[in-house]
């Protein structure tokens, strides 16, 4: 069996890598929780490419505005289409920020809406269980960007599965630092990774 | 004299019956007809109804012996079937093939030969009908029949398919809920009724976390089957689709064997097998000894999927392979690669009741990721076509209908089921106790008498 | 024997004769009472069959009546003439038996004494004369039996031929009842047809005229179409039925909505084209008619940005770029522009602004462009700004909130002074010089061959060929010298900007004919790896202290330059000299053309993560869950084959419930499966004609079965 291989999408428009620390993060953290097989470094695919469809789980983020040109708007279509998970996080954590109005506008043109998500949804216990939804992150409770706490995630829904997750909440900022430095933390706030890797992986 | 008159005809009734009585308990010395039947040049007829019939009703007939030039028609043979059920001996053989040393085995394959050269080979048509073990249903129809041979697949509501047969046999594949297809050919016909699927069972997969196990539950699933599985996130911490239980035909159709993880169960899964369940394994299952017993071969070594191939219509050469090799005795060979050497890449056997189909492709997700458009339902169907090929299926009850006698779709089997295969020399049937009926007349003649000294006697009011 | 015991002999047989005609006059009565009473029953319930089915009754019975009808009826009417007989009929006494004795027998009129006197002394005269009929009695134990059965039969034929004949009529009134259709059955099969109907009314229904005047933004003309089962429009087009007649008691619906049918001269429906497939339903009484409506939609305008022509990198923050746009669409155009989002960060904020610029108004047309030539002084972009621009173009469509049609999207970045040192900008694409590539190949094969024949030629020939092969390669120095500026200027035409107080720097400058790379004037440097001198006149060495900008274009530079060296060695003839430098320049262009697209900036090395150490390190353990099965896909095509089925066999029971059935069918079938549509048009088709529909819906099912066959009978009883 191949291992599970954390994925950033590379697009044109924008700061695609404006979190280069998140990846080993993440691997870091399913390791640490789970005995699944992951590989110990994350890849970088772009987005223009069918490379992209080797990667069921996709992470995508920035600041900059996003503008998928016809390949890449091609490779998202059939990439959730086929059921691929896009996770896109709003490096700004501002929904008056151009990533926000043009990412939630390109995804609705080439995917469909982005409906809020239920905080009751199976992605909130499908390994941790996070009661309210979402876990808040420290920009959203200092009061960065839009100075907004985000209550729940956004997702387009296909066949009753996740097709694509959007999250406001700024997760590129929270989970983006060494690894090493969870030995600090009392609470480790990349939990909610390993809910999403799972709930990828099996549902 | 009136009563002179009715005396008589007592004595005459009386006379009459007797007759009729010596007759029937000592019969005329047996005379042996043999005929010619079906001369076509004299008769005009192939042992036509008249002329068995003719035969029949010959007196003094104690045994039909036929030579024939032609298989004769179905009435003719009913006919003879009757004869021999009322006790007569039907001898038959093929004319001109009589010889003292020719054996009744080598005068069947001359019979059947010149039959076949004749019609046989355009009316034989064999056919089964399978249901489809399917969450939608449908049939599987085979077909054997000569070559060249044009037939036409109808059921209830009317015509489905024609197809020409080119390799001594054709099958289709029909979806839908019909339950009697019948075949023809331009001059036989064949038909199956009451096809039923068995109640649809589950499927248990035994798989590793991961995108394959993923995409396979996604593709049963969505196909209509439910699947139940078991994954391990963690020490401790599983998720769970449906609900595990424990192996049995009643329960499951069939078991997905991925990789390593169904090693543990391999006896649970071995005693499934055969027990009539189905098995599908891949190389990361087949490996080791853990289904040395019931799978189809060895697993080769790896080879990495062709690039480019995932977009072309033939998808499942991009997808890594470890050949099947070393194949049982008993395995089938079900599909090849196109590659050098043509590796196996899919071989079944069956195994005690039950059936085990192993395929050496790994990573089946990427054919649905990355394949070509409808990559996603050809992806689904494929691994629809393969639980089909191994799930278990409750037999099917023999249809009340059943009919031992193979009737105009295959004439020759009929007439050597009506009344025997063929003879090489005709037996003397001297003194056989079969009863010559006494001549009507005998009969006529008493109830005549009867009916004239009745009259009289009324006539005179003596009643 | 005394004549008294004679007498009293006779007088007993003649009482047990008596009594048997007496019993045998009694039993032809009760069978001729049970006679007329099946006979009663037998005709009764004929003539109730007949009568359900005509249409006398001014409603249709019900089941419960038919029944009741059918057989309670009859069978109470046979009870009732049987009652009435047995209550009506006399008894047959001994006194009545031999009453009806004397008058067959006149001579035998003292039996009646007899009978009536039980016994007891009797006069002599009597005696003889009973003695007498005891003789006769003696003689004639009972009447004759043809006078018994010839009164039984006389009691008995009429009631018995009556029921001979109604059991001989109950077949022929059963055939007629199987063969007559229900009246309701019968009219909807007309009706289903719109054939006329029965009573001759005129069929309002035939010949409708359907006018379809399509929406006013798109300007397209109206159309009239006789007599179809099928309109196809753009949505929002209004359809207009008529028909001949009036409207009253016509109605119509449009799926589950009520139309209104108007006119007295002639009837007529309007319906706005809806976004789905649909019938329009038109019902006058009994009979009815389907108008089905295939919307076709208005597309988005299809959009094309032609300048800028892809990703730019700009080192000055003044200039303008050209940007250009075409657009097109299946109705109209109304405008075209040019959106332009200018990002700003500082730190970690990142601010937007959002503008369009350079918008044509259009009026209509179906093809159009426009140009804009923005400047950036006019924007105040600063070094660190990144501006994404796309074309937009909205079609006709009245609706306001209704999707422009965008192009793709082009991202021009300044760079800050602080990168120029570092590789920090990002890489253009791999630039198009793939016919370059060839046609440099193929100059350099030509030239090599030239090469091997120059000991074997003329002079002239050699330098007449050497110089067409110079003119080629000039050709090919000059498209990569236009690539070069054009990421650098966006400008096509560079050769003139190749000298020095020109007025125009790009970061290069020409040296005899070669461009090389300067830094802003402080100096010129020679191409990478050559010896650089820095300001304090120390040599740099640093690899990377060139322009930012030239370094993208490094491959390029190198392969314009050896092409000057190959064009200047053939223009001389000297092939020889030529062929290195034609080689370097392959190498170069090859170079070009692999580069990847990289972005430098503030690049993190990339983080490898210990498994084995941190492998289930977590002081947290998740929980078991259960996961939901997926749903499964139905088959729209399994769902289809259904309703063909049951809408199949509808046909023979309700043909205009079959028909609607089908009509929504097809409409279903429109989205996804057009071959099941087009036969079930064939169906309906033949179903309005009131052919034989039998035909075209075995296509139909053909067409949705879809067998897969194969050859040969399968080793595998799955093949």
């Amino acid at each position: 069996m191949s291992a599970f291989v954390f994925a950033t999408a590379q697009y044109e428009s924008g700061d695609w890598d404006s979190a280069p620390s998140l990846a080993g993060n993440v691997i870091d953290t399913i390791a640490r929780y789970t005995s699944l097989e992951v590989a110990p470094q994350g890849a970088m695919v772009s987005l223009s490419s069918n490379d992209a469809l080797r990667y069921p789980l996709l992470f995508l983020t920035g600041h900059l505005p996003v503008r998928f040109t016809a390949q890449e708007g091609r490779v998202l279509k059939r990439y959730v289409e086929r059921g691929g998970l896009l996770f896109i996080d709003d490096h700004n954590h501002d929904i008056d920020g151009a990533f926000h109005k043009t990412a939630t506008e390109e995804i609705s043109r080439l995917i469909g809406p982005l409906q809020p998500l239920p905080n009751t949804h199976a992605l909130y216990s499908s390994f941790f269980k996070f009661e309210d939804g979402p876990p808040t992150t420290s920009h959203e409770l200092n009061g960065w960007g839009d100075n907004l706490v985000h209550e729940q995630l956004l997702a387009v829904t296909r066949n009753d599965r996740i097709g694509v997750l959007y999250s406001n909440k700024d997760y590129s900022s929270e989970w983006n630092f060494h690894p090493d430095n969870k030995r600090f933390m009392g609470v480790d706030p990349t939990r909610f990774a390993v809910n999403i890797v799972v709930y990828a992986l099996t549902r | 004299m009136r009563s002179r008159v009715e005396w008589l005809a007592r004595v005459v009734a009386l006379l009459a019956l007797g007759a009729a009585w010596w007759m029937w308990q000592f019969p005329q010395s047996a005379a042996r007809l043999t005929d010619a039947i079906a001369d076509s040049d004299r008769t005009g007829s192939n042992a036509s109804v008249a002329t068995v019939a003719a035969l029949l009703r010959s007196s003094g007939l104690s045994a039909v012996q036929l030579s024939l030039q032609a298989v004769p028609e179905r009435e003719s043979r009913v006919l003879l079937h009757a004869a021999r059920d009322a006790g007569w001996p039907v001898e038959w053989n093929v004319k001109d093939a009589v010889t003292p040393a020719a054996t009744p085995a080598a005068v069947a394959a001359r019979v059947a030969a010149q039959a076949n050269s004749r019609f046989l080979e355009a009316n034989a048509i064999a056919v089964a009908a399978i249901p489809r073990v399917h969450p939608s249903g449908g049939t599987i129809i085979h077909v054997a029949a000569a070559n060249d041979v044009e037939l036409t697949l109808s059921d209830s509501l009317g015509w489905i398919d024609s197809v020409r047969v080119s390799n001594r046999g054709t099958y289709w594949e029909i979806p839908g809920n019909a339950r009697a297809f019948s075949v023809r050919s331009p001059t036989a016909a064949a038909s199956v009724a009451d096809v039923r699927a068995d109640t649809l069972k589950r499927i248990r997969l035994f798989a590793s976390t991961g995108w394959e196990s993923r995409f396979i539950l996604d593709a049963l699933e969505s196909a209509g089957w439910q699947v139940d599985a078991n994954f391990a996130i963690a020490p401790r911490v599983n998720v769970t689709a449906g609900i595990p239980a424990a192996l049995d035909t009643s329960r499951y159709a069939a078991v997905i064997a991925l990789d390593s993880s169904a090693w543990s169960q391999s006896a649970s899964i071995t005693r499934f097998v055969r027990s009539g369940g189905g098995l599908l394994l891949f190389p990361g299952s087949a490996r080791g000894n853990a289904f040395a017993s019931v799978r189809a071969g060895g697993v080769g070594t790896a080879l990495a999927g062709i690039p480019g191939a995932l977009q072309t219509d033939t998808p499942t050469e991009g997808l890594p392979l470890s050949p099947v090799t070393g194949l049982a005795s008993d395995a089938v060979v079900m599909a090849r690669s196109e590659r050098e050497g043509a590796p196996v890449t899919i071989a079944a056997r069956r195994f005690g009741a039950g059936r085990v189909v192993q395929a050496g492709f790994e990573q089946t997700w990427e054919w649905r990721m990355l394949g070509a458009e409808q990559s996603v339902h050809a992806h689904r169907e494929w691994w629809n076509n393969m639980v089909q090929r191994v799930a278990f299926s409750s037999p099917a009850p023999v249809p009340e209908r059943w009919q031992p006698l193979p009737g105009d779709a295959a004439p020759l089997a009929d007439l050597i089921a009506r009344i025997g295969g063929p003879t090489s020399e005709f037996t003397a049937h001297d003194g056989v106790p079969s009863p010559s009926v006494p001549p009507r007349w005998l009969f006529v003649v008493a109830a005549a008498a009867l009916l004239v000294e009745w009259w009289s006697r009324r006539l005179r009011g003596a009643v | 024997m005394t004549a008294t015991a004679m007498t009293l002999a006779g007088a007993t047989q003649v009482r047990d004769a008596m009594s048997r005609v007496r019993v045998y006059l009694r039993n032809t009565l009760v069978g001729r009472s049970l006679l007329m009473a099946a006979a009663t029953g037998v005709i009764a319930a004929l003539v109730v069959r007949l009568a359900l089915l005509l249409p006398i009754a001014p409603f249709a019975p019900s089941h419960t009546l038919r029944t009741l009808l059918s057989w309670v009826l009859p069978v109470a009417l046979a009870t009732g003439v049987l009652l009435w007989r047995f209550l009506q009929q006399e008894r047959v006494t001994p006194v009545r038996a031999a009453l009806w004795y004397e008058e067959r027998k006149p001579c035998a009129h003292a039996v009646v004494t007899l009978i009536e006197q039980p016994g007891g002394a009797l006069s002599e005269q009597i005696a003889s004369q009973l003695a007498r009929q005891a003789a006769i009695a003696s003689h004639d134990t009972l009447p004759a039996r043809a006078q018994l059965r010839e009164a039984r039969w006389k009691a008995w034929r009429v009631p018995g031929a009556l029921l001979l004949v109604a059991s001989m009529c109950w077949p022929v009134v059963t055939a007629i009842q199987s063969r007559a259709l229900p009246s309701g059955v019968g009219e909807a099969a007309l009706s289903a047809t719109g054939n006329a109907s029965r009573t001759g009314a005129v069929n309002r229904l035939s010949d409708w005229q359907v006018r379809v005047t399509p929406p006013s933004y798109a300007g397209l003309p109206a159309q009239s179409l006789s007599d179809v089962g099928t309109v196809r429009a753009l949505t929002g087009s209004r359809v207009l039925v008529s028909g001949n007649g009036n409207a009253n008691g016509l109605s119509a619906t449009l799926g589950e909505q009520t139309l209104s049918v108007s006119g007295n001269n002639g009837w007529q429906v309007s319906v706005i084209m809806p976004n789905v497939p649909s019938a329009v339903r038109v019902a006058d009484g009994a009979q009815s008619r389907v108008l089905t409506l295939v919307p076709y939609p208005d597309s988005l305008p299809q959009v094309q940005l032609l300048a800028p022509l892809r990703d730019s990198v700009y080192r000055d923050t003044v200039g303008t770029a050209t940007l250009s746009a075409q657009a097109s669409d299946d109705i109209g155009l109304q405008s075209l522009a040019f959106e332009v989002i200018l990002t700003r960060a500082s730190g970690e904020q990142y601010t937007a602004r959002t503008f369009t610029v350079g918008e044509a108004a259009l009026n209509g047309s179906r093809n159009g462009g426009t140009r804009y030539a923005l400047s950036f002084a006019g924007l105040n972009v600063a070094p660190g700004d990144v501006m994404h621009v796309r074309a937009i173009a909205r079609d006709l469509h009245p609706f306001a909130s209704r999707e422009p049609g965008v192009s793709e999207t082009r991202s021009i970045r300044f760079a800050r002074a602080d990168e120029y040192d570092s590789v920090a900008v990002e890489a253009a694409p791999p630039p198009v010089v793939d016919s370059s590539l060839l046609s440099q190949r193929m100059l350099l094969d030509l030239t090599e061959k030239l090469e091997v024949r120059r000991p074997r030629i003329a002079r002239e020939v050699l330098v007449s060929e050497s110089r067409k092969l110079a003119t080629e390669q000039a050709r090919i120095r000059r498209a990569v010298s236009a690539m070069v500026f054009q990421r650098l200027t966006g400008e096509g035409e560079s050769e003139h900007v190749h000298y020095e107080g020109d007025g125009h720097d790009h970061g290069l400058t020409a040296q005899a004919g070669k461009l090389v790379p300067g830094f802003g004037g402080s100096g010129v440097v020679a191409m990478p790896g050559a010896q650089v001198t820095g300001a304090s006149g120390q040599p740099n060495n640093n690899a990377t202290d060139e322009s930012a900008i030239v370094a993208i274009n490094r491959p390029l530079l190198e392969a314009y330059n050896a092409m000057w060296d190959a064009g200047r060695a053939l223009e001389l003839a000297d092939t020889r000299e030529a062929i290195p430098h034609m080689r370097l320049a392959l190498d170069a262009i090859q170079r070009a053309r692999a580069a990847e697209r990289i972005y430098l900036r503030g690049r993190v090395r990339p983080i490898v993560v210990d498994l084995a150490r941190v492998r289930l390190a977590g002081k947290d353990t998740g929980q078991d869950s259960r996961r939901s099965a997926g749903e499964p896909l139905t088959s729209a095509r399994d769902m289809y084959g259904n309703r063909l089925l049951r809408a199949s066999e509808q046909l023979l029971i309700d043909p205009v419930a079959a028909r609607d059935s089908l009509v929504a069918l097809r409409i279903d079938a429109l989205a996804d499966d057009a071959e099941l549509s087009a036969a079930l048009e064939v169906v309906l088709t033949a179903l309005q004609a009131g052919n034989d529909v039998t035909a075209p819906l075995v296509r139909a099912r053909r067409s949705l079965l879809r067998p897969v066959a194969g050859q040969g009978v399968p080793s595998w009883s799955v093949p």
